[in-house]
């Protein structure tokens, strides 16, 4: 890897929530290392690796194909392994409503309770 | 039904299809055409036309669609550019169904592009290898993969008998007296036991690309359908072979393993350096250049790399930046507006074709190996079929580009169809062993009880970055240190996984650490055929034993679980559709010796 100084810091806002522990989700806060080279998703991935394995990120092709890791970046909606950083980030789901765990959401049909949630999508 | 005190749901269903892509999605639908009452489940451990691989294969659909071509011809292309090591019967049942899968998915609304002086005739391109243009993309470049999933799923939607489980991990098979009754796994959601009954089951869950740090494949693709075929008894085939794509992008990170934008070298002729502005190709492929196969332009950077020749990202340099400035505008301006290679944007990159150079490096792409299958894609075990990536040998030790899609979407069709017919036969369900269950149940709770582990994505990079150093180019000696590395991995860290979040809501963790076990298998398997196959071949490069073994090697390496080790032995190719000149003159030999 070229060395590029990475003395400045970025501050990330991730929106946190676990239904085992409380209906109430809420946001937890990480210093990452601020390289405007970087993606949001390898961000988020470095915080689990690193900081706090517990967070669940929807994840898969890493190449802007599947678009599994869409989240709202402050305030807009990004495929966030296509998207570069930014020094600030606030970091949430697209539809809290149906949220399961932190930034993972469920996405039509699925086994819980088997729900059919089968509408057209684009 | 409960097991060990816990609420484990139980699914009923006649065809089980773990993976809904272009196999599984392909298998699902031909299953529900010809059999209406077959009822058919289909799981994926992420979400439908979300994840995965297919949806990454940005290029082409290749198959005999013009009448210029022939099934036969791309057959021998097939043949050749896999070394001759391809099940010829795969070959040939792939060549010779493939555009006939074409058409359907038109049918479904999947538009190719045609030649716009003559409609009738698909506009293709002619990828390396192949001796015809048979590459069918759907306009623009670079969304044929994309395309044809969204259109799978709408189909698989429509048909009231196919039922679809997003967020289902899937563990094992369910056995029952040799035979395969269903699979075990975990409702992710709420970390919660799942049992599939099932008359029979296809697997196209794809390939196990993950094992390598450097991997362009979705991080599904950790080889989950090796694990469950060998841990249920069936055959693995030539688990050594994995393909690597060569021109990966590594720098900026937002554009990390993109390919579309590779097209540039067969396309408009980019050239490859090396960090001292040599052209190297011509080195190790004097005709071809940099029109070679991937398995040889793979080999060809990845030694520059290992000799201190290559970028500051670990890549080469691929670059147009010889030709005119207005040539390339007038190139993307008609095949790729605005400068977008498959939704890459290069402009927002800050990337410039006209002038630099983008670092490439190769990244494994497509896992070559897998489950043994015949021509009705059956397995050595009843009731147990396998499709698509997930199947091994279909193109010997190297893939053709544009072979993948066909390849998925041919299996996808047959094992549909024949599986389907197979649950029609049988009467009931088989039985469900609760020791099966019992074991995935006390194996997460151990997760969640152990309080000293390693934690999984540890384990995870571990193996991956130990793979890394064997990825492309080999040495016995470098395979031996490699194995030692995985067999601390098995001994101290695999049966120690620990979670550091106890909740069961989704857990990240314990998909890592679940899938772990697959990805060692897969990792070890690939390690132990690579150190017995002693030559070089395709995806094969062996620094020790440089040269293609045709006497010795020209076989397949087969692999099956014996106890707490391995079986593996050989068996030789089965030349009845093509014969190669090496082969033939060897033939000439013998006979003239009697």
């Amino acid at each position: 890897m070229a060395k590029r100084k990475l003395r400045e810091r970025a501050t990330v806002k991730v929106f946190r929530y676990d239904p085992s522990v409380s209906k109430e989700p809420h946001f937890d806060t990480y210093e990452v290392p601020y390289d405007d080279q970087n993606s949001v998703l390898q961000i988020l991935t470095d915080i689990r690796e690193q900081q706090d394995p517990t967070l669940a990120v929807r994840e898969s092709c890493w190449v802007g194909c599947c678009l599994i890791c869409t989240y709202r970046v402050n305030g807009r909606s990004e495929v966030t392994c296509r998207t570069r950083m930014e020094k600030e980030m606030v970091i949430e789901p697209l539809k809290k409503e149906r949220v399961v765990r932190d930034l993972i959401q469920l996405e039509r049909m699925d086994v819980v309770d088997g729900r059919d949630e089968a509408e057209e999508e684009e | 039904m409960r097991i060990n005190g816990m609420n484990v749901r139980v699914v009923e269903t006649d065809l089980l299809i773990i993976g809904t892509e272009a196999t599984g999605g392909k298998a699902a639908l031909e299953a529900a055409e010809k059999f209406p009452e077959c009822r058919i489940t289909v799981v994926n451990k992420q979400v439908i036309a979300r994840s995965a691989v297919t949806i990454t294969a940005v290029a082409t659909y290749n198959a005999a669609v013009n009448p210029y071509d022939d099934p036969d011809i791309h057959t021998v292309d097939t043949i050749n550019g896999g070394s001759h090591l391809a099940d010829q019967t795969l070959a040939k049942l792939m060549c010779d169904v493939g555009a006939q899968c074409v058409h359907e998915l038109e049918a479904w609304g999947c538009r190719f592009a045609r030649q716009e002086k003559n409609p009738e005739l698909y506009d293709c391109f002619e990828y390396p290898g192949h001796s015809k243009a048979r590459g069918a993309y759907t306009f623009p470049y670079g969304t044929t993969g994309r395309k044809m999933v969204q259109i799978m799923k709408r189909q698989i939607f429509k048909q009231p008998n196919i039922t679809v489980m997003n967020d289902v991990y899937i563990s094992d098979m369910l056995m029952a007296d040799g035979k395969c009754v269903g699979a075990v796994g975990v409702c992710l959601i709420e970390t919660r036991p799942v049992v599939i009954r099932a008359k029979a089951v296809i697997i196209g869950a794809g390939g196990g690309m993950e094992i390598f740090r450097n991997s362009d494949a979705a991080r599904d693709a950790v080889g989950n359908g090796y694990g469950w075929a060998y841990r249920a008894g069936g055959t693995l085939v030539d688990m050594e072979l994995c393909q690597f794509f060569p021109t990966n992008v590594v720098t900026p990170k937002t554009m990390y393993a993109q390919q579309p934008v590779a097209v540039i070298r067969y396309a408009l002729g980019a050239r490859l350096y090396n960090s001292k502005g040599e052209r190297f190709m011509h080195r190790y492929d004097p005709v071809r250049g940099e029109y070679s196969t991937r398995d040889i332009t793979s080999r060809a950077m990845w030694m520059e790399i290992l000799e201190g020749r290559g970028g500051p990202n670990g890549g080469v340099y691929l670059s147009v930046a010889h030709l005119p400035d207005n040539l390339i505008d007038d190139w993307v301006a008609k095949n790729n507006p605005g400068y977008n290679f498959g939704g890459v944007k290069l402009e927002e990159e800050g990337v410039d074709i006209k002038h630099d150079a983008l670092e490439v490096a190769p990244m494994a792409h497509f896992y070559l190996g897998g489950i043994k299958i015949n021509g009705r894609c059956e397995t050595d075990i009843p009731g147990m079929y396998a499709a698509g990536e997930v199947a091994g040998n279909v193109h010997g030790a190297n893939r053709l580009g544009g072979n993948a899609l066909t390849d998925c979407q041919v299996f996808g069709k047959i094992a549909g169809a024949e599986a389907a017919e197979y649950a029609s036969e049988e009467q009931g369900y088989g039985s469900v062993d609760q020791d099966q269950v019992k074991d995935l149940i006390e194996k997460i709770d151990a997760l969640y009880a152990r309080e000293n582990g390693t934690p999984p994505h540890e384990t995870r990079n571990r193996i991956r970055d130990a793979m890394y150093e064997v990825s492309l180019v080999k040495h016995g000696d470098w395979i031996e240190n490699a194995m030692g590395i995985l067999k601390e991995v098995r001994e101290n860290e695999l049966p120690a996984p620990a979670l550091v979040g106890k909740s069961r809501a989704f857990s990240k963790e314990l998909m890592l650490a679940l899938e772990n076990e697959d990805l060692l298998l897969t990792a070890e398997l690939h390690l132990k055929g690579a150190l017995m196959r002693e030559e070089t071949r395709g995806a094969q490069c062996r620094l020790d034993f440089p040269d293609t073994d045709n006497e010795n090697w020209c076989k397949n390496i087969h692999y099956r679980k014996d106890g707490d080790d391995v079986k593996i032995w050989t068996e030789d190719v089965d030349f009845h559709f093509y014969k190669p000149d090496w082969y033939l003159e060897r033939e000439k030999e013998t006979a003239s010796a009697v």
